[in-house]
């Protein structure tokens, strides 16, 4: 049991020490997807508590959460491939088209 | 809605005829000039109930019952035996003359013509066969049928209020044929049929199996036409006549039983048939919002799905020319799309006005209100109103619902986030 702690603690020391490497972006936007997943399972168990009466509006907020999560996600990719770069300002673009259309269909269902 | 004032306006004709002032036009059809002093208490008692009364032989050349598509009469009264419709008259046109809303009354005695048997076919009574005759041994009366057993005393009317609205304590002298009426007929029903030991044959013949027997042997059937209008069929001349009228009903072993019904039974079918007993009148269908996109509105255009509504009418009885509050508790209305969402009583208020408090389904499109209304003896009843059901407006739906504001909040924060993603992404240079 003790062999497996210890195992579990050498890899979260090896992965933060690595993750310090990670150029802040990318940290940034790691940041946000995690913000975003939390939310949705936030929205999902509250939706279990109290009752799915306004539908339309927990279909909204939970696809916009996890709308975002991919799309952060897919962006981080993205950034990755240019290693950190300037250049990676230009992958920006997209990404902000995809998540306004995002919002907006998210603003007309929500009610 | 052009159905409904078509049904109303029926409505209305039918009331007007027994409430209106002028004399109604009644052509009455003789099978043989006698019968006119014969029956004269009959014809007498017609007149005294404001009908103009044209008599005429059966089989007059001149005969005419309508000219120019114009009917010249307002019903028709046939008493007949063996001759046939004379002049312009044929089966077919009497038939039509029922299918235009007039009365009809046919009476026949074993003697039928053929014209006459199949008049009665299209109007849904079946005569017996020519010469046969109602036959009771065991209930005959000892006055007038103790040679041949074929004067029968009946007793077994029908049980409706609209057609006898007083019972009769004594039989109905009977002289005459059998009739009889389709089991799963809608319109015919048997005013007088047989008593259990009546059956239809011919009179001094041996017979083991009667076609016509018991209580299916009808003696006098009437029939209330889908359009309102109504006919009676009695399968004998001799119960009209003054001497029926008169007669005291004996029964086997000279027992007397008083006075014969024949008047007042034969009074009431001819009310009943010439619409002045059993007619209901229909009238001020409304219908209203109580709770929903239009709080109050009367008759509105349409309804929102889910909206509480009522639906009202008032129903009369009309009866001798006068009208009264209809009371009944199994009056249904429907709320219709090809099958019913609803269908619920009408609760009445003893002022005649049935009404019900209903909830409209969850389902849009275009719905009618249907009361159809058919009970024995009384008219029909029929009444659509069309009243389509919408869907919520966009605008319609409620907003800012407080459960709902985490999810408006998820929301929010995901822009929010984007926001200051998008500017620490773009601004930073690490």
């Amino acid at each position: 049991m003790a062999q497996h702690l210890d195992t579990l603690k050498e890899i979260a020391s090896s992965f933060s020490a690595a993750y310090v490497k990670t150029p802040t972006k990318l940290k940034i936007l790691d940041a946000f997807s995690v913000c975003a997943l939390a939310t949705a399972v936030l929205q999902f168990v509250y939706a279990k508590l109290v009752g799915t009466f306004p539908f339309n509006a927990f279909l909204a907020g939970f696809f916009c959460c996890v709308g975002t999560f991919v799309l952060t996600l897919s962006l981080r990719m993205k950034v990755a491939e240019h290693g950190g770069k300037p250049t990676a300002a230009k992958e920006f673009g997209g990404y902000a088209l995809a998540m306004l259309t995002l919002f907006i269909a998210a603003v007309n269902y929500i009610g | 809605m052009a159905r409904l004032a078509a049904a109303l306006a029926a409505a209305m004709l039918l009331a007007g005829v027994a409430l209106a002032a002028e004399q109604q036009k009644v052509l009455v059809l003789l099978d043989s000039p006698s019968l006119e002093s014969s029956h004269s208490a009959f014809l007498a008692g017609l007149r005294s109930r404001g009908y103009a009364l044209e008599v005429r032989p059966i089989d007059d050349k001149s005969l005419q019952l309508k000219s120019w598509d114009e009917w010249l009469y307002d019903k028709l009264v046939i008493l007949g035996s063996s001759k046939a419709l004379g002049g312009a008259i044929d089966a077919a046109q009497v038939v039509q003359f029922v299918d235009e809303g007039r009365d009809v009354l046919l009476a026949v005695d074993s003697d039928v013509s053929e014209e006459l048997r199949s008049l009665a076919q299209d109007l849904g009574v079946d005569i017996d066969s020519r010469g046969n005759a109602v036959i009771d041994h065991f209930g005959y009366d000892s006055h007038v049928g103790a040679q041949d057993h074929a004067a029968v005393l009946a007793d077994n009317f029908v049980k409706s209020a609209a057609v006898l609205p007083k019972a009769l304590s004594t039989p109905v002298l009977f002289r005459g044929i059998g009739l009889s009426v389709a089991a799963e007929s809608e319109t015919a029903f048997l005013a007088l049929a047989g008593s259990p030991t009546a059956y239809c044959g011919k009179p001094g013949a041996a017979m083991t199996d009667a076609k016509l027997a018991g209580p299916e042997l009808g003696l006098v059937a009437l029939v209330q036409m889908r359009n309102n209008a109504r006919v009676a069929v009695a399968g004998s001349l001799h119960m009209f006549s003054d001497a029926a009228f008169q007669a005291e009903a004996t029964a086997r072993n000279d027992r007397v039983l008083g006075r014969a019904s024949n008047e007042a039974f034969c009074t009431a079918i001819s009310k009943w048939a010439f619409q002045e007993q059993g007619v209901l009148r229909a009238s001020q269908l409304s219908h209203r919002v109580l709770a929903g996109a239009h709080p109050g509105a009367v008759k509105p255009e349409r309804y929102r799905v889910n909206d509480d509504v009522e639906f009202s009418v008032v129903i009369q009885e009309c009866a001798d020319g006068g009208c009264k509050p209809y009371t009944a508790e199994d009056v249904q209305v429907e709320l219709v799309m090809l099958d019913p969402y609803i269908r619920t009583s009408l609760k009445h208020d003893g002022q005649g006005r049935f009404a019900t408090q209903v909830k409209v389904p969850d389902v849009y499109g275009v719905f009618k209100w249907v009361l159809e209304y058919r009970r024995l003896g009384y008219s029909f009843i029929e009444l659509t109103e069309t009243v389509p059901i919408r869907p919520f407006k966009h605008n319609e739906y409620e907003r800012f619902i407080v459960q709902a504001y985490p999810y408006y909040a998820s929301c929010a924060s995901m822009m929010a986030g984007f926001l200051a993603v998008g500017a620490f992404f773009l601004y930073t240079k690490a």
